[in-house]
């Protein structure tokens, strides 16, 4: 079972995360054609800003929930710091229940966004739909409940603010937690 | 009962809920109330998506990312050597100077210590400053150069108080510099104290750190000439820089591996990308709600009885805000906060731009500030001393930043000298 859970994981994480490279990928290389456009050409392309921006929110809906799987999301969390295993433990589970109840009301709602946009056939520019940009509100809250859900599962602590970039163990740079990349510093 | 599901998602954030989770949660019981469906949240959340700056947010933080994670820290430090070495106090203004570039790129305090931390304070202890002196410094130049552009404090303020961030940038630019002097004739003063040899300064050496930051040096300037010339704007010159700067680190020095290196990058710096975007949405829903109720209203005419002038209120504000610098990061903290002080403010005459460049430098010191500042967690952990080393270590320069505080609060024409000036 826990293989099962483990797996989904780590499946859901590597599909997430391969967008979100993706989409900044994207993002810088039509950001700068537009730039170079507009001061060469003297017209940009006509939807990338817009699209730019919806870029931005897919970007961010799906950073979110690597962030909930790392447990990097921003909290405040003033008890979490100075109390122990056992209460954290409880707090995890309280916490955790109520963000995936948070999450899949704003997933419903944002449901319903969507269809009334497809309805009244919004478009972002002349012939481009909105809704298909859309859809990815209810699909991040979705898969936003579903992360958290799996770190509870799988015991995961919320609440460690900047767990991976505390890291002590870590000597160079450190904001990626990567293991490629100090293997690598330590053989130059 | 409205009031007691609130409190009960109020609670749940110190208990350790995801904010965004807290706010939206917020939100949705308070729209409830008057009978409004939770859709009301995500309309305001999809309204993010018609500001064109929200797209210097993610380029901004991937270069600096990129920097972070290549060798700039290396080959900054060894430039600044090269040129401020040899002033009293050189070595500690290298890393006040370069601790201040990071930041203004890297916008996330943490970062700053984080990936400069390890490379300064041995330095720093080598050339003989106190122990405790070299922690304070580090830890509290975590956040110094969040008044420089590009930093990412400031785009998101601009946003959020609908103020030009072309504006803000100018702003926070001689309020910047004042800190850094400030912090810099300290330094000066206990490497005199210390009898720290000054080193003298070499041609040589200077040469050659400038040819190896040849491609970093003109990434400050360019972006600052770049806005001001009217040659592109600031969401434009994000483009810029995070293009430029994959070029640089990873087709010319080559420091970041195209395939092992950059995608690991650029999913970290989404990460913290995601984690404010989320905020910032489902924030916008409850700002909404609070101003249709009126909220700042209520809250101006509460303090109106206390406080009656400008002055009292700034002091009052000062104070407010360096609570909340303790208590959260600078992120949710501009998100949550600001649209509730900023009419207050007005109320009280307060120009908006003036009160940002008040607002972040507040925060920046609260970043460092005992009992909960973050900038102390992080740094106790990167150095592996006792956070309480770090409350007396950082205790002077939060007295230094704090008079400079005093000076940008109450000397207005400080702030908005230069946007008179240059600006639009």
């Amino acid at each position: 079972m826990r293989r099962l859970v483990e797996g989904i994981d780590r499946g859901l994480t590597t599909v997430v995360s391969a967008t979100v490279v993706l989409l900044l990928a994207f993002m810088v290389i039509l950001s700068f054609t537009q730039v170079i456009l507009r001061n060469v050409v003297g017209e940009g392309i006509p939807w990338a800003e817009i699209v730019l921006q919806h870029t931005v929110l897919a970007v961010g809906m799906f950073g979110a929930v690597i962030a909930a799987r790392q447990g990097r999301q921003i909290a405040i969390d003033v008890i979490g710091r100075i109390s122990g295993p056992l209460i954290r433990r409880i707090l995890t589970w309280i916490t955790g229940t109520f963000t995936i109840v948070i999450s899949l009301i704003l997933a419903r709602a944002s449901w319903i966004f969507v269809l009334s946009e497809k309805e009244y056939a919004s478009e972002l520019v002349e012939g481009l739909s909105a809704w298909p940009f859309q859809l990815v509100l209810p699909v991040g809250f979705v898969l936003l409940a579903v992360q958290v859900f799996l770190n509870l599962l799988l015991g995961r602590m919320s609440s460690q603010e900047h767990a991976s970039s505390l890291d002590p163990k870590a000597d160079s740079a450190t904001l990626v937690p990567s293991d490629s990349y100090s293997q690598r510093e330590e053989e130059r | 009962m409205t009031g007691l599901l609130i409190l009960g998602c109020l609670l749940l954030a110190i208990g350790g809920a995801p904010l965004y989770a807290v706010l939206a949660g917020i939100a949705i019981i308070a729209f409830a109330a008057v009978e409004l469906d939770p859709v009301v949240v995500i309309i305001e959340m999809y309204r993010m998506t018609s500001q064109p700056t929200l797209l210097a947010i993610p380029l901004f933080t991937f270069a600096g990312y990129l920097l972070a994670e290549s060798g700039a820290p290396k080959r900054l430090v060894r430039l600044s050597h090269a040129l401020f070495g040899w002033l009293p106090g050189g070595v500690a203004v290298v890393a006040l100077l370069v601790c201040s570039f990071f930041t203004a790129f890297t916008g996330a305090s943490g970062v700053t210590i984080v990936a400069l931390g390890g490379l300064l304070f041995p330095v720093l202890i080598k050339e003989g400053y106190p122990e405790r002196f070299s922690l304070g410094l580090l830890t509290s130049s975590g956040s110094l150069g969040l008044l420089f552009p590009p930093s990412l404090p400031i785009i998101l303020y601009a946003m959020i108080a609908s103020i030009s961030v072309d504006q803000l940038f100018l702003a926070g630019i001689l309020p910047g510099l004042l800190l850094i002097i400030a912090l810099s004739l300290f330094s000066g003063w206990i490497s005199r104290k210390n009898k720290i040899p000054t080193q003298p300064f070499e041609m040589k050496e200077a040469v050659l750190a400038i040819r190896e930051a040849a491609w970093e040096i003109p990434l400050p300037i360019g972006i600052i000439a770049g806005i001001y010339s009217g040659f592109f704007t600031a969401t434009e010159a994000a483009a810029m820089t995070a293009f430029y700067l994959f070029i640089v680190e990873v087709v010319i020095h080559r420091d970041i591996h195209i395939t092992k290196d950059l995608p690991l990058i650029a999913r970290e710096s989404m990460v913290l990308v995601g984690g404010i975007l989320i905020i910032l949405g489902s924030a916008l829903g409850l700002t909404n709600y609070l101003i249709d109720a009126e909220i700042p209203a209520v809250i101006f005419d509460f303090i109106r009885g206390t406080l009656d002038s400008k002055w009292t209120f700034l002091i009052a504000l000062n104070i407010f805000l360096l609570i909340v610098g303790a208590l959260m990061d600078i992120f949710s903290a501009i998100i949550v906060v600001v649209p509730l002080i900023l009419p207050i403010a007005q109320e009280f005459g307060v120009n908006p731009v003036h009160l940002g460049i008040i607002f972040l430098t507040n925060l920046e010191i609260g970043y460092s500030t005992p009992p909960v500042g973050l900038n102390l967690f992080i740094s106790s952990f990167r150095f592996r001393k006792s956070i309480l080393t770090l409350y007396r270590s950082t205790l002077p320069f939060i007295g230094i930043m704090l008079i400079v505080l005093l000076i940008i609060t109450y000397w207005e024409d400080l702030s908005l000298f230069l946007v008179r000036l240059i600006g639009p």
